[in-house]
Order: C-alpha cells, then structure tokens, then sequence
C-alpha cells in the first residue's frame, strides 16, 4: 500500500490503519524526540503527542512532499516547540545515571557490548560527555547534528525539511560541529593528533 | 581564507559526496596544510562518535499506547484547510481590487451603434475619456469601493460561517 493509498484508507474510516505509520516512524521519532529533550522524561509524550498531531494533519497532506518529509517538518517543529517552552527550564542529563524523575534512563539501559568493563566505561563516559554537549548547542545546530547523525538524513532531504537550500545546510552542519567541538575540547581537553594513515583511506 | 573554505566541505568530502573536482582539491590542499589535516582527522572523530551513539528505542507497547489514543479521537474530516480558505479570501480581494480600478476607469455606461456618417466624429470612448473631470473620478472610487465591498463581504461572511 503507497503512503497516499494509506492516508485515503485511513481517513476513510479505518483509523486503525495508522498503526502502520507509527510502527515505521516510531523509532525514528522517539530517537529524535529523545535528543530533541535531552533525555528528558516528556519524551515519550512528545513521540506520543507527535503521532497525535500527524493522525489530525492527515487531511492536510497534499503529496507535494514525500510523507516521510511531511512527517519529519511536524515532527521537528513540534519538537522544536517543545524545546522553547522549556527554554529556561533547561537542564542537562547524564546519561549513566538516572534521577528521581527519571531522565536520562533510556541510554543507560543500552547494553553497551563492549569486551571488558574498562571499555565499556570510558565508552559511556564518552556518550556521556558527547550528550551532554549535544545538549549545550544552539537550537539550530542541534536541529542539523540530530537529523544528518541520528536520522541519517541527506543534506537534500534535511534542506527539504527544513525549506532551506542544501549549501546553507552544509553551512550549518560545519558550523555545528565546530561549535560542538569546542564544547568537546573544553569540557574534556586535549586535541586528537593527525593521523595519516586514516587521511589516506579516503 | 583558502583553509575555511575547505573546511566549510570537509564533512562533504568524508561522506564522499563531493564534485570530483572539488574532491581533488581538497586533497591536494590537505597533502601541504598541517592545519587541515588535523581539522580533517578531528572531524573523522567526531562523526565516529556521533555515529556510534546508542539509540534509544521506544517502549514495546508504544504501538498499542499510541493507538488507544488515536482511537479516542475523532476521525480527522476530510476538507478544505484553514490555509486554502484563507487563499481563496485572498484571491477574492485582489479580484475586488482589479473591479475598483476596472470601475474608477470613465468608460460610457452606453455605445452609441456605429453608422456609416460617425466615421469622421470622434469615437464615443474618446469623448468620454476627454470628459475625464475630478468629479466623474471621484464618483467612480465611491461606486467601485461599494461594488468592491459588496462583492468582499459576501464570500468572507461564507467563510466565517464554516467555523
């Protein structure tokens, strides 16, 4: 069934058949929902609240977009939306350990599956200190590192998201990862060194 | 300047999604400057740790929770959306609008039929535009901007009515 057909049948009188929207969306969503809050609890409400809100919009959907492009424009901003009405309720989670209300408990569940329990500390420490620095960055830049990393999106398929042009996303992107190596560089200091071998393997 | 530039594409050309052109140009620039290179293999880092983050995933029952809510609702209905009403509301006054001018314009409310002696008169439109005063002007603008409100506020009141 064509994501057009499903979205006829659905508001047809089958609602049921929305379940096959969430069950292809759903990780992607929860994931972005996840970064998007930090690791807050709300982020299964948010997801939640985002398939809500794209079961209401279905009627405005015009197949001028593709419904995965659709899906991700709602998405964002009702994540974006979110972050701007706790704006100054910030708070920043670590991921290993779990407070009384619950944040940052997702990624401690991960198995981390790594040979001995050294690595698979200073593993988490890393993930760590990379959330938290995720976290720190401006609302766009975080917006960019979230979709091309985390919803292995195309800078055409983000620029189309965001109604931008692929170069200025490119831009964006650079300027992300500058300033969240920054962040990196001063919360765990030191440089990395230049490797060689690794520049000639592309 | 040179080194900003290429690193404005770095990303690009680890991803190997640049022209080949540019992709040669990056090289070559790497192979003499110390200080792309080490921004080259800081990025490479970087990506490594971002694409190694674990992924959360969503409770089991999501579905099923997801679901019990969406079935509580009503069907969303099937329509025209605020926006398009909103479009056609534009539409109808920018046509409003193109009457009022069409409407200021002195054109004779009449012809006159052409006969054969009224070759050497002037046109009937000629004599009405020579006759062009303030007064016909001003006459027309009020005409025009009650035709112009007659014809708004009929489809706007339409539109209130659906919500």
């Amino acid at each position: 069934m064509t994501d057009e057909e499903l979205i006829s049948a659905i508001l047809e009188g089958n609602p049921h058949l929305f379940s096959e929207i969430v069950d292809r969306y759903k990780e992607k969503i929860y994931h972005m929902a996840y970064r998007f809050t930090n690791g807050h609890r709300d982020c299964q409400d948010l997801s939640q609240e985002i398939f809500l809100l794209i079961y209401r919009s279905l009627p405005s959907f015009r197949s001028q977009s593709s419904l995965s492009t659709w899906i991700y424009r709602l998405s964002i901003n009702r994540c974006l939306d979110w972050c701007r009405k706790h704006k100054h309720s910030k708070r920043l989670v670590p991921l290993r350990s779990q407070d009384e209300e619950g944040w940052g408990a997702d990624l401690d569940r991960i198995p981390a599956n790594l040979p001995t329990p050294e690595a698979a500390y200073i593993q988490k420490e890393q993930d760590q200190s990379l959330h938290l620095a995720i976290a720190q960055l401006p609302e766009k830049y975080k917006t960019v590192i979230i979709m091309y990393h985390f919803q292995n999106l195309s800078y055409k398929e983000i620029g189309d998201i965001l109604s931008l042009p692929v170069r200025t996303v490119e831009t964006q992107l650079y300027r992300a990862k500058k300033k969240l190596k920054e962040i990196l560089d001063k919360e765990e200091g030191g440089k990395r060194t230049w490797n060689a071998k690794e520049y000639n393997s592309i | 300047m040179e080194c900003k530039r290429i690193q404005l594409h770095l990303n690009s050309y680890l991803a190997k999604s640049v022209h080949p052109i540019l992709k040669e140009e990056i090289r070559g620039h790497l192979e003499t400057c110390p200080g792309c290179q080490e921004e080259l293999a800081s990025l490479m880092e970087l990506n490594e740790r971002l694409d190694s983050q674990p992924s959360p995933q969503p409770p089991q029952d999501f579905t099923t929770m997801v679901m019990a809510n969406i079935l509580a609702q009503p069907l969303p209905a099937r329509g025209r959306s605020r926006s398009s009403w909103r479009q056609w509301g534009l539409s109808l006054i920018a046509a409003g609008l193109v009457l009022l001018f069409l409407n200021s314009l002195p054109f004779p409310s009449t012809l006159e039929p052409f006969s054969g002696k009224d070759h050497l008169q002037p046109h009937p439109m000629a004599s009405s535009f020579q006759s062009w005063s303030l007064k016909g002007f001003q006459e027309s603008v009020v005409n025009g901007f009650f035709d112009f409100t007659d014809f708004v506020t009929q489809p706007v009141s339409k539109i209130r009515n659906l919500y």
